[in-house]
């Protein structure tokens, strides 16, 4: 991974990151973004009004349970989600440009240039007819006006800085040739062969296994300090977010519960939401463990409880719970929390 | 490294991709095969298909004939001179004139032989035409209905309704009446047929799109910012193009019949222009009198049915991409 060469360690140029800044110095700002979606029984909120913001070269985790939206979130920031769901309103400031106002083909030239995002699956994320080189090179070609054997040249070195060993032949190989954490690395090397300033990560290895999981969580963080780009990691796992990210939002149903910087909302975590899944926490090296050690279970998006939608399973619910929806309060240090209880 | 043995995740990695089961023989040359492009191990494996093989060597042989007919034929059957009127008219089949009256002639004088080669032009121009624009058509209209749903979808897929509940002879009467002037030729019999043909496959291929449309590559692939066309083309249609080219074979082989159904009931084409069918529904005028003019290109559209139904099943084995042996 060190070796010279990478197309990452020559053009670490500082245009990406600096130019174009949102006025706050913030490379994202997502302000009230809702997404919806239509279905049989009515409009499910899947995201509802939530706020974020990460600087470039800083890493934003963001966790909760299945279903709470975090996925949607990442799609919606990359213009990606599709009917029967819309953006229903809110603001996604990125470079300085609300995306959400984009043209789809203002959109495709900031996907896989300036935002690019790896997946959850790495076994479906790459189309089977096609070599892996062939998809990553493509990735280059749609940006860039490089000949094919610049573009497969520049794979190469890509496959080389991701740790695949033998690239030159690896190039050549279809999907179903390579192991899960291979794939993987190569859905990496294809999200950084532009050098995006932001980095969505959607649980980039709770399909791999935990030495390949580790292995890949290093690579990330190893770009980050090279490239500085900014990274949005979705992740069920808190032990991950210790250790990858500056700071975190908690989501539940759609919305933010809780949001700070990571050692504040770790250690001292105000939301009885967060407190549950702090104490639910993975022992380490247990991947894809359940958080169930709070009581009950998610609503159902379609049937939200009135008022707080934790109160049914928050162990220090009160009568104003069940009636009004509390805040988002800032708290002392910074952190904010959506409870009655400050 | 040998994929199969020392890395073990491959194994599991694979599972989600195949729908045939592990071959036997996937441990044995793992590298061998890499280094193969996606065409090249689809010529291997239809290779390796027997039936595919004879189907494919009958219709390259057909599609040589027809081409060659004037080359091959004993006579040409559009020129009256070169038929033999009196001495080989309704002559039986006879082994005395070599390949000539090996089939017998018709009232004409035409040998069936003749026939059969110069028929095997339009039965195969008309079937093989039609399907082709039948899947470019389908395709396209399929690819975008399935691609990107919603609206455009819904109203696509209206369309592709009424074109599949038209029922065939009608507008084929239609077509020959408003634009033939009550006469079918080669090309309202390839047009109408595309009409008919291209709502199947658009449907086939809205199916196979939508579901390659929620598929993690084609979001992957949209992700990096490529355009919606290429992903329609590049991407999908390739994972598409298994059941597609089945299709195609199979639509082939029922124009075939079809055409010579049209022939036979008298809608199709008209004398002089000869088909298999236009052959094959002479003999009937005739009460099955001269029985050899109705058998032997009878046989001929069998056997190339079924070559072609062989061929497409061999298309369908070599074309599964997930398969390695
Ligand atoms: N196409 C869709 N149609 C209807 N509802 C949808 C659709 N996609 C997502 N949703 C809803 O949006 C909500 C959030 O889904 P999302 O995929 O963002 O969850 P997540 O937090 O990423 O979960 P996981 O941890 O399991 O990946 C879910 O309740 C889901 O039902
Ligand atoms: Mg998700």
């Amino acid at each position: 991974m060190r070796q010279g060469g990478s197309p990452i360690s020559v053009s670490t140029d500082p245009r990406e990151a600096s130019a174009g800044r949102n006025a706050s110095g913030n490379l994202l700002e997502v302000t009230d973004l809702k997404t919806y979606f239509k279905t049989m029984d009515g409009v499910v909120k899947a995201v509802d009004g939530i706020d974020m913001a990460i600087a470039p070269g800083k890493t934003l985790g963001v966790v909760g349970e299945s279903g709470c939206g975090k996925s949607v979130t990442s799609l919606s920031i990359m213009r990606l989600v599709d009917l029967p769901g819309w953006i229903a309103g809110g603001q996604i400031k990125f470079d300085g440009k609300d995306l959400v106002k984009l043209s789809e083909e203002e959109m495709r030239h900031i996907r896989g240039n300036k935002i690019s995002m790896i997946f959850q699956e790495p076994m479906t994320s790459l189309n089977p007819v096609f070599t892996v080189g062939n998809q990553v090179g493509e990735a280059i070609r749609v940006h860039r006006k490089v000949s094919k054997s610049e573009a497969e040249a520049r794979v190469v070195d890509l496959f080389r800085m991701v740790g695949i060993p033998s690239p030159e032949r690896r190039v050549k190989d279809y999907p179903h040739n390579m192991s899960g954490g291979m794939r993987q690395r190569v859905m990496i090397a294809m999200a950084l062969a532009l050098q995006p300033s932001l980095l969505i990560a959607d649980e980039p290895t709770t399909a791999l296994d935990v030495t390949i999981q580790a292995q890949i969580l290093e690579l990330i963080k190893d770009l980050r300090t090279k490239v500085n780009t900014a990274v949005l990691l979705i992740t069920h796992d808190i032990g991950v977010v210790a250790e990858m990210a500056d700071e975190v939002i908690v989501m539940y149903t759609g919305k933010v519960v809780e949001q700070g910087d990571v050692m504040s909302v770790l250690r001292n975590p105000k939301h009885p939401y967060t407190v549950g899944l702090l104490s639910s926490i993975p022992s380490l090296g247990v991947k894809n463990q359940r958080l169930n050690v709070i009581p009950g279970t998610v609503p159902s998006p379609l049937n939200l409880p009135k008022g707080c939608t934790f109160a049914p399973r928050c162990p220090h619910v009160m009568g104003i719970c069940h009636e009004q929806e509390p805040p988002l309060k800032t708290l002392e240090g910074g952190v904010k929390a959506k409870c009655w209880l400050y | 490294m040998a994929i199969g043995e020392s890395d073990p995740q491959s194994r599991a990695v694979l599972s989600p991709f195949r729908t045939t089961g592990l071959s036997p023989n996937r441990e044995a040359d793992p590298i061998a095969t890499r280094q193969l492009t996606q065409l090249q191990l689809a010529w291997i494996r239809l290779r390796r298909h027997r039936l595919g093989m004879i189907g494919l060597g009958v219709m390259i042989f057909l599609v040589l004939m027809a081409i060659f007919a004037p080359l091959i034929a004993p006579e040409n059957i559009y020129d009256p001179n070169s038929n033999d009127i009196f001495g080989a008219a309704d002559k039986a089949p006879t082994l005395h004139d070599g390949l000539r009256y090996l089939f017998g002639a018709d009232n004409l004088g035409r040998s069936v032989t003749s026939l059969i080669i110069w028929g095997a032009r339009y039965t195969l121009l008309i079937s093989f035409t039609a399907t082709i624009t039948s899947t470019l058509i389908g395709v396209v209209v399929g690819g975008v209905a399935g691609f990107y749903g919603g609206w455009v979808d819904s109203l696509l897929m209206r369309v592709v309704d009424v074109f599949l509940t038209l029922p065939a002879l009608s507008v084929l009467l239609v077509a020959a009446a408003v634009f033939g002037h009550g006469n079918t030729t080669v090309l309202l019999v390839i047009i109408v047929f595309t009409v008919l043909g291209w709502a199947y496959i658009a449907r086939l291929v809205r199916g196979s799109f939508l579901s390659l449309r929620s598929m993690e590559f084609t979001e992957a692939a949209r992700s990096v910012g490529v355009s919606n066309a290429r992903i329609i083309f590049r991407h999908i249609l390739p994972n598409a193009l298994r059941p597609v080219l089945v299709a195609t074979t199979l639509g082939i082989a029922g124009n075939i019949s079809f055409e010579a159904a049209i022939d036979f009931l008298g809608f199709g084409l008209q004398y002089p222009d000869t088909s298999w069918g236009t052959a094959l529904a002479f003999a009937s005028q005739e009460q099955f009198r001269v029985w050899w003019v109705t058998v032997w290109p009878g046989v001929f559209l069998t056997i190339t049915i079924v070559a072609i139904n062989f061929v497409g099943d061999g298309l369908s084995d070599a074309l599964d991409v997930r398969s390695k042996n």
